[in-house]
Order: structure tokens, then C-alpha cells, then sequence
């Protein structure tokens, strides 16, 4: 189904339900999709792929979530359970609320209308306790568990160890880490074990990364990737350098990088790592003004002897342009179109590997290094 | 599938690698092809980032055009045929690589004005010598360009560049003259550098169909004579000729659909498990099933084809002209509209099962499938009475539209004796991937700009073809048809074809 002619809706609204009928309710809801519109009864496709286990800690973040659930509904069919953990409440409330509602994607004509449901708890003091026994019964069975902390840092959290026990793979985003170095070492300390991890901060550099590998597919300048001088990076005004860190660690690892010193405060770093080629000065800086198109970081330069390829802004907004300068050579550019995904479209990409991303875990685990 | 790369960046990224710089040459750019497919596939490409940089397009056409000419008439097309739509500044950045050169097809200097505009690309895009031709004229052209191409020593790579054909169908139109064209082709290039397209290759729904069967354990088993009583494949098209009856006067249905789309989709259902996914291993399992196919006696034909020609009738509710009313078309043409074949595949998987293909324009929709019928349980434990409908289990992979598979098997319905009544169990794929499918062409383009064949048509696939279709079309020359038109259009073809299938069976309702 296409993107271009599908919106996603929200079907039936959101029923309030008591938690020991919620299998019962989401039937219910099913057969009142079907019979939404006369003529189209039957032409409602239930459809899941996976379980998305989403926790949040603020109502806004719940709303923000159930939008991007929506989004994903095209592309990863799921069974949504989302958890809102609410801190003050009134003491006559009941500790934990659940609603149902389905997501539908508007179809194309002649096409069946693609839908998946959404739970949403809502909990409250004791209730938390409560969330892991509350999920476990609404899983589908046979689908993979996929956990998914859209803000801040999951670790050291009970049910976060609780959930974790149950997921296949459990889905942050370091961006939105309070102290994002140090969570990223939390996060490698996942790296090997059960459940997998992924980052949607990873996601935001897969441009970066084609890019740059992209210059390398040439053969004449494959020679060259294993003697890089000189790496500058740049990242963005009010941003972490973690961006950076992690494309160095990418680099590090794909290309047998090691470290030898580091020097410079966080704004402006200097690395001394060493290859079979050489040795190599890596300088990440902090750029003076803000790219908002530009995935966090503003600027990659790469210098070997024969070869200086730049990636930054394009000319137009939302592109990123590439300069490949080649002794002898005339120099080349390329503008790729760039535009700084949503969270629902990281998630999707994500999603799309469900099995164990090693190049994303060395690159992680390189990058803690660094720090 | 994707060559393995050097490139250790490449690992973990969704693509293995990009193409090196290059030039892609299209002959016949001033035709439909180029402005509704090849151009707007390309645009993609790079609009998903995977062309390199410096990548540059020369047209190459008859007719006087300029650059800017030129680029502003595919822009046109594209902003219409191009799934994304377009994007002002990517496409221009994207035309800035675009250019054309007037070739008349049998003028040297045309080729030598070729020659130098592409050694300017070298210099100034840094495209280093690395050139794909692609052939989208008519096909009476073929031989000239190739011949031209040769002498102006453009077909031979420069040292540690490529240089490689695409050629469309189709590859001649009978095998006498296949042989013909893969001769003059062969002059001029290796066939390691030729890539013969047909688009029916590209579509995700036919790469499916490997992956449906290596690698899942559960069907393979049941994937040979013990369990499956017969196949049928059908591409059924709802349209008429569309203004192009002078071309099809000449090809007909075989030519335009069986020899090419439908052989594929037998190929891919009923070859062995290649060695490894790779080019030379997927296209000799594909070949072997080919040469396996029981030889045609012309003086056998009546026993295995069908051929029917619409009359007028009614298509999507409206009256249509039958096909000897339609523009171009001979008022006593014998042109087959519709074919339908029965074919034995003679080797140890399939002895005995027989392979039915059917096609046609003017039928009631457009629809391309491949239906496995298993063979009926050995023992019917369960009353089969009037109100039971005990139907074998079929497997359906359906191509177009509504691309997905799926399983028919019987189950009771409810109540207190045993009604047997046949469910099937559906996967969609856009119910399951929501993602957008690449057009073929994307594909394709890309998987011969990194020299990857697997997805195009060798040499001897293209003669293995046509020696059965050719003593097909003799045996037909030889009694010319007496019953056309003989189906209506809006119809599913002449009823004759019922009977091909033998007591028992019968073509599936789509």
C-alpha cells in the first residue's frame, strides 16, 4: 500500500475497557471495523507482525507515540501496548486504566483496509508492578517482542528489567538521553546478550554512513580507505557529540582502527588511532551554528594522500552534498536529498532488522571507548 | 543478487555497494520507453541515493534535439510516471548529468560524436570510461547499433573500466532469427557484458518466488510430482492492442507474452535449487528446466496449444471492437490474441505433472498468478455429498495485482455434520510490507550498472525458449485457424481451452 495515498485514522475511537476483558474487547472492536462501512464489510485486514511494547512517562509523550504507532501501522503491522506511567494521581483512581483502539490505514481503491490495534495502560503508583503480568497474556504468540523506550534512559528501572526479560529486542533513542554518554555506555553493556538492542540515533546516521561508503565503491579510491590522515568531524551547535562518536566508532571498527590517545575537552576532541596503514588524527568539534537538516552532525572530511572527500549542506535545503577531490582526477560532487526522518520512520527502518545489527554493536562498543 | 564487495563500509548497510561512476547511453531516447520508464527509474535511483557520483545520461536518437530540449521533455514525463513524483532541486541536480547526441543508427559520425561527448563525461564527471548501452529502439534497429557501436570501438572497455548492453525485448522472433541477433551481438561483445531485459525479472513479486521456495523448509518438500497434480500460470491482460496493432500483427501472443513472461515464470516454478544465488548458477537451473521441457512435433501442436482471437464483446462494461476492428490489425488477421500451452517438464521432480500457461488480451482482468494444484487426498474419509465441495489444495502466488500467496485448503463448517467447504489462508504484500515497491526498471538498471546478471536473460535461456515456441508457430502456419474470433472480449478465452486441461481440471476462476 502506498504511502503517498494512505493516512492512517483512528477507528471506532478508544474504548475504555476492564482489564480482564481486553481480548474480548479487541473482538468486539474487529467486528464493528468490519461493519464500518456496509458495502465493505470483509475488506478489513487485521494484520500484526510484531508486538510493540512502548513505554512512556508523560500523557504528551503517550499522544506523541500513538501517532508514530499510527504511522507505523503501514509498514510493521503490529500489536501496540502502550504503557503510560503517570506519576501524580488522585488516590481514588483506579491504579491502572485500559483502553483499545485500532489503527487503519486509508486504502487504496479496490484495496482491503489494513488495521492493527493499539492498548494502551495507563498506570499509576502500585500499578506499575502490575504492568509486566498485564502484558505478558496480551502478547500474540509466535511474533517477536519488541520494547520500545522513546525518551530518556530505560536502565536501572525494575520494570525496565521486567519488560526486558520478556522482549526480543528493546529499541531506545540516545538522542533523547539526560546524560548521553553515560547512557551509551549502559546501552553497549546490553551488546551480546538478551534482548538485542537498537538505537534510533543509529538510524539518523545510516546517511552519513552511505554516504561516505558510497565514495569508497569506486575502485581506483578503495585503495585509499585503508590510508586515512585525517578525519574531521563536526557536530551540531546544542548536540552531543555522541553522533560523531558513533561514526567513529562505525569507521573503527569496519576499518581496524585503534585507539591511541585522546586529548581536549568535549567540544573540541582530538584522537591519535592507529591502522595498519598508519596512524590517523581524528578532530570532532562543535560546529558554531546549528544544520537543522543535518542528522546532528554539520560535517565530515576524510583526507588520505590521494583522496579528500567532504560531506556537509548542500546548496538547496535538505540536501547534503558530497566533494570528492582525487589527485588527477576531476573533482566530483553529488547533492543527496536529506531529510531528517520522524520517529516513526527510525523506528520502521529499525524494525527492519529484527536479528542482532553487529555492525551496530562494535560501532557502539568502539565508540564507548572514546568517551 | 548483489556481487560481493570490497568495500568494508558496505557491511550492515542496506545496500552492498553502489555503481562506479558511469555513463548510461540510451538508444531510441526519444521514445516512450525512456520517457515513461528508464528515465524516471533513474531519477529514483538517485533519489534513493544509490547512484554515484558524476553519474550522467547521454541520449541518443535520430532526431535533431538539444540538451536542454531534451532534458526539459524527460522532465516532463517524469514529473507524470515517476512513483515519488518530482522533486525540483534533486532533479536538477540530477539533469545537470544529462545530455544528447543525434545518432542516426547507421551514420559513423554519429557514433564519433558519441565517442567524444563521452570522453568529455570522463573528464569532467570523472565517469572513467565506464559505459552502459542501452538498446530501447525498435528491435529491427538492434543489429545496426551494435555493428556501429563495434566499429567505433566504443563496445570494448578501456583497461580497469566496463563497458556493457542492455538489450530489450525481444530477442528475435523466432530462433532462427534469435540466433541471427546473438550473432551480430556476439561480434561486437562478450556475452559477459550483455544484459537482455525482461521487466517481468524485476517485479518483487517474481524474486519472490525463489525466496518462497529456498527458503522456506515446508514447501519444497511437497514441491514435485508425488503431491502436485498440475500448474498453472496465467498473465492475463483486460486491454485490447492499444494502438499498437501493426506491432502486434507480427508478434502475437506467443511472441509477446509466452516466449518471454511466461517461460520465466515456469522456469523459476519448476527449476532446481541453484548452487548458490548467484548470476551463472540461478540462470543454468533456469535453462535446464528449458531443455527438460518434452521437444514440440509441429504435427503435435493441436495437442498442446490453444490459440483464440477476441471479437467484439464487452470490457469494464463498455463495448469493445473485436481485434481485426482494431487500428493496424488485417480485417482477416490470424494473429493469436490468446494462447494456452501444455507442457511436460521431463525430469525426475516433474515427470507426469503437467505445466499449463495461458495468456490474453481482452480477458476480464489483468491478472498474472501461479497456481500449484495438489493432488486430491489419497482416501476421502468424509461424506462428499451435495453439500460437501471438496476442492484440492492450491497454492497461489499471485504477481499482479494484489501481489501476495495463497493457500486454499478445506475445513468443516460449523454445525453438527460434517460440511467440508475450502477457506483460504491469505498473505499480502502490502498488508505485511508497507513499504513502496521499486518499479522493475529501478531494479533492473541498477543490477546492470553493478554487473550483476542474475535477473537478466542469458543466451541460451533465449534459444532454449524459443526452440519451443518455434515449432509451435510451424506447426500453426501450417493450418491456418478457422474459428476466429473465437472468444469474446471480456471474456476468459475461446472455450476449446477448457478441454486442453484434460477430464478433471480446470483453468481457476481469478
Amino acid at each position: 500500500m502506498s504511502s503517498t495515498n494512505t493516512s492512517p485514522t483512528l477507528l471506532g475511537g478508544q474504548t475504555h475497557i476492564d482489564i480482564r476483558a481486553i481480548e474480548r474487547e479487541l473482538t468486539e472492536l474487529w467486528k464493528s471495523a468490519a461493519q464500518v462501512d456496509g458495502d465493505q464489510r470483509g475488506m478489513v485486514t487485521r494484520a500484526c507482525t510484531l508486538n510493540l511494547v512502548v513505554v512512556t512517562r508523560s500523557g504528551s509523550a503517550s499522544q506523541a507515540v500513538t501517532d508514530a504507532v499510527d504511522q507505523l501501522t503501514g509498514t510493521h503491522p503490529n500489536r501496540a501496548i502502550v504503557v503510560s506511567l503517570t506519576a501524580n494521581s488522585d488516590a481514588s483512581q483506579s491504579p491502572i486504566d485500559v483502553w483499545v483502539q485500532a489503527h487503519c490505514q486509508i486504502p487504496a481503491p479496490g484495496r482491503p483496509q489494513v488495521c492493527c490495534e493499539q492498548i494502551t495502560i495507563e498506570a499509576r503508583r502500585e500499578g506499575v508492578a502490575r504492568i509486566p503480568g498485564t502484558i505478558l497474556p496480551l502478547l500474540v504468540p509466535d511474533l517477536p517482542v519488541v520494547v520500545w523506550y522513546p525518551e530518556g534512559e530505560p536502565f536501572g528501572d525494575l520494570l525496565f528489567e521486567r519488560l526486558s526479560e520478556l522482549a526480543d529486542r528493546v529499541v531506545v533513542d540516545s538522542e533523547r538521553f539526560v546524560n548521553p554518554e553515560g547512557g551509551l555506555q549502559r546501552l553497549a553493556g546490553l551488546i551480546g546478550g538478551t534482548p538485542l538492542a537498537g538505537d534510533l540515533a543509529w538510524g539518523r546516521l545510516t546517511i552519513w554512513r552511505e554516504l561516505i561508503a558510497q565514495c569508497f565503491d569506486t575502485p581506483a579510491f578503495a585503495a585509499q580507505l585503508q590510508q586515512i590522515k585525517r578525519l574531521r568531524i563536526a557536530y551540531e551547535l546544542g548536540c552531543s557529540r555522541v553522533p560523531a562518536l558513533m561514526l567513529i566508532g562505525w569507521l573503527a571498527t569496519r576499518l581496524n582502527w585503534r585507539l591511541l590517545s585522546r586529548s581536549g575537552p568535549a567540544e573540541a576532541t582530538e584522537l591519535h588511532m592507529t591502522h595498519p596503514g598508519g596512524e590517523i588524527l581524528i578532530e570532532i568539534q562543535r560546529s558554531i551554528r546549528s544544520e537543522a537538516a543535518s542528522a546532528h552532525l554539520a560535517a565530515v572530511e576524510l583526507i588520505c594522500p590521494e583522496l579528500r572527500i567532504s560531506i556537509g549542506s548542500g546548496e538547496h535545503t535538505g540536501t547534503l552534498m558530497t566533494r570528492i577531490e582525487a589527485t588527477g582526477r576531476p573533482t566530483l560532487l553529488r547533492s543527496a536529498r536529506w531529510q531528517r526522518p520522524d520517529t516513526s520512520e527510525l523506528l520502521a527502518v529499525d524494525l527492519r532488522v529484527l536479528g542482532r545489527d553487529r555492525t551496530y554493536e562494535e560501532a557502539l562498543r568502539i565508540a564507548t571507548h572514546l568517551i | 543478487m548483489t556481487e560481493e564487495t570490497t568495500n568494508p563500509l558496505r557491511l550492515g548497510l542496506r545496500m552492498h555497494r553502489t555503481p562506479e561512476p558511469c555513463t548510461v547511453v540510451i538508444f531510441g531516447a526519444t521514445g516512450d520507453l525512456t520517457h515513461r520508464k528508464l528515465v524516471p527509474a533513474l531519477y529514483n535511483l538517485q533519489r534513493e541515493r544509490l547512484l554515484p557520483p558524476g553519474f550522467s545520461v547521454i541520449g541518443a536518437a535520430r532526431r535533431d534535439w538539444s540538451d536542454d530540449f531534451f532534458r526539459q521533455s524527460l522532465k516532463e514525463d517524469a514529473l507524470q510516471f515517476s512513483r515519488s513524483g518530482l522533486q525540483d532541486d534533486l532533479w536538477d541536480t540530477f539533469a545537470e548529468g544529462i545530455s544528447y547526441v543525434r545518432v542516426p543508427f547507421d551514420d559513423p559520425a554519429g557514433y564519433q560524436a558519441l565517442a567524444i561527448r563521452l570522453t568529455e563525461l570522463d573528464e569532467q564527471r570523472g565517469t572513467s570510461g565506464n559505459r552502459l548501452f542501452y538498446l530501447a529502439t525498435p528491435p529491427e534497429s538492434y543489429t545496426v547499433i551494435i555493428q556501429q557501436l563495434g566499429a567505433a570501438g566504443l563496445a570494448r572497455p578501456a583497461p580497469g573500466s566496463w563497458v556493457r548492453i542492455i538489450v530489450e525485448k525481444p530477442f528475435g522472433h523466432d530462433l532462427l532469427s534469435a540466433r541471427a541477433l546473438d550473432a551480430e551481438v556476439h561480434r561486437v561483445f562478450d556475452e559477459s557484458q550483455v544484459y537482455r531485459i525482461d521487466h517481468y525479472l524485476g517485479k518483487e513479486t517474481v524474486q519472490n518466488i525463489l525466496v518462497f521456495r529456498f527458503a522456506n523448509g515446508i514447501f519444497e518438500p511437497l514441491w514435485n510430482r508425488r503431491y502436485v497434480d498440475h500448474v498453472q500460470i496465467t498473465v492475463a491482460e483486460n486491454v485490447g492492442v492499444e494502438g499498437r496493432g501493426g506491432y502486434y500483427e507480427h508478434a502475437g501472443a506467443m511472441r509477446d507474452m509466452v516466449q518471454n513472461h511466461l517461460m520465466q515464470l515456469l522456469s523459476l516454478t519448476a527449476m532446481e535449487p541453484p548452487a548458490s544465488y548467484r548470476a551463472e548458477s540461478v540462470r543454468d537451473e533456469k535453462v535446464k528446466v528449458l531443455r527438460a521441457i518434452h521437444p514440440i512435433n509441429p504435427e503435435q501442436v493441436g495437442d498442446i496449444s490453444v490459440r483464440g482471437q477476441y471479437g467484439a464483446g464487452i470490457a469494464a462494461g463498455n463495448p469493445v471492437p473485436g481485434y481485426r476492428e482494431e487500428s493496424g490489425v488485417a480485417t482477416d488477421s490470424d494473429t493469436e490474441t490468446y494462447v494456452a500451452l501444455k507442457f511436460q517438464v521431463e525430469n525426475w521432480r516433474w515427470a507426469g505433472v503437467p505445466f499449463f500457461l495461458r495468456t490474453g488480451k481482452r480477458l476480464p482482468k489483468r491478472v498474472s498468478e501461479i497456481a500449484i494444484q495438489f493432488r486430491q487426498v489419497p482416501l476421502m474419509l468424509f461424506d462428499n455429498g451435495p453439500l460437501s465441495d471438496i476442492d484440492p489444495n492450491v497454492l497461489a502466488m499471485k504477481i499482479q495485482p494484489d501481489e501476495g500467496i495463497s493457500l486454499r485448503f478445506s475445513s468443516k463448517a460449523p454445525g453438527q455434520s460434517n460440511q467440508i467447504r475450502p477457506v483460504t489462508m491469505d498473505f499480502r504484500y502490502n498488508s505485511s510490507f508497507g513499504v513502496e515497491s521499486p518499479e522493475a526498471y529501478e531494479r533492473l538498471l541498477l543490477d546492470a550498472l553493478l554487473g550483476d546478471s542474475t535477473l537478466f536473460t542469458r543466451s541460451d535461456e533465449v534459444e532454449a525458449s524459443w526452440s519451443l515456441i518455434t515449432p509451435i508457430h510451424q506447426g500453426w502456419e501450417g493450418v491456418a485457424p478457422t474459428d476466429f474470433a473465437n472468444y469474446e472480449a471480456g471474456s476468459w478465452g475461446p472455450k476449446v481451452a477448457d478441454e486442453l486441461l484434460g477430464p478433471g481440471r480446470k483453468w481457476r476462476r481469478l
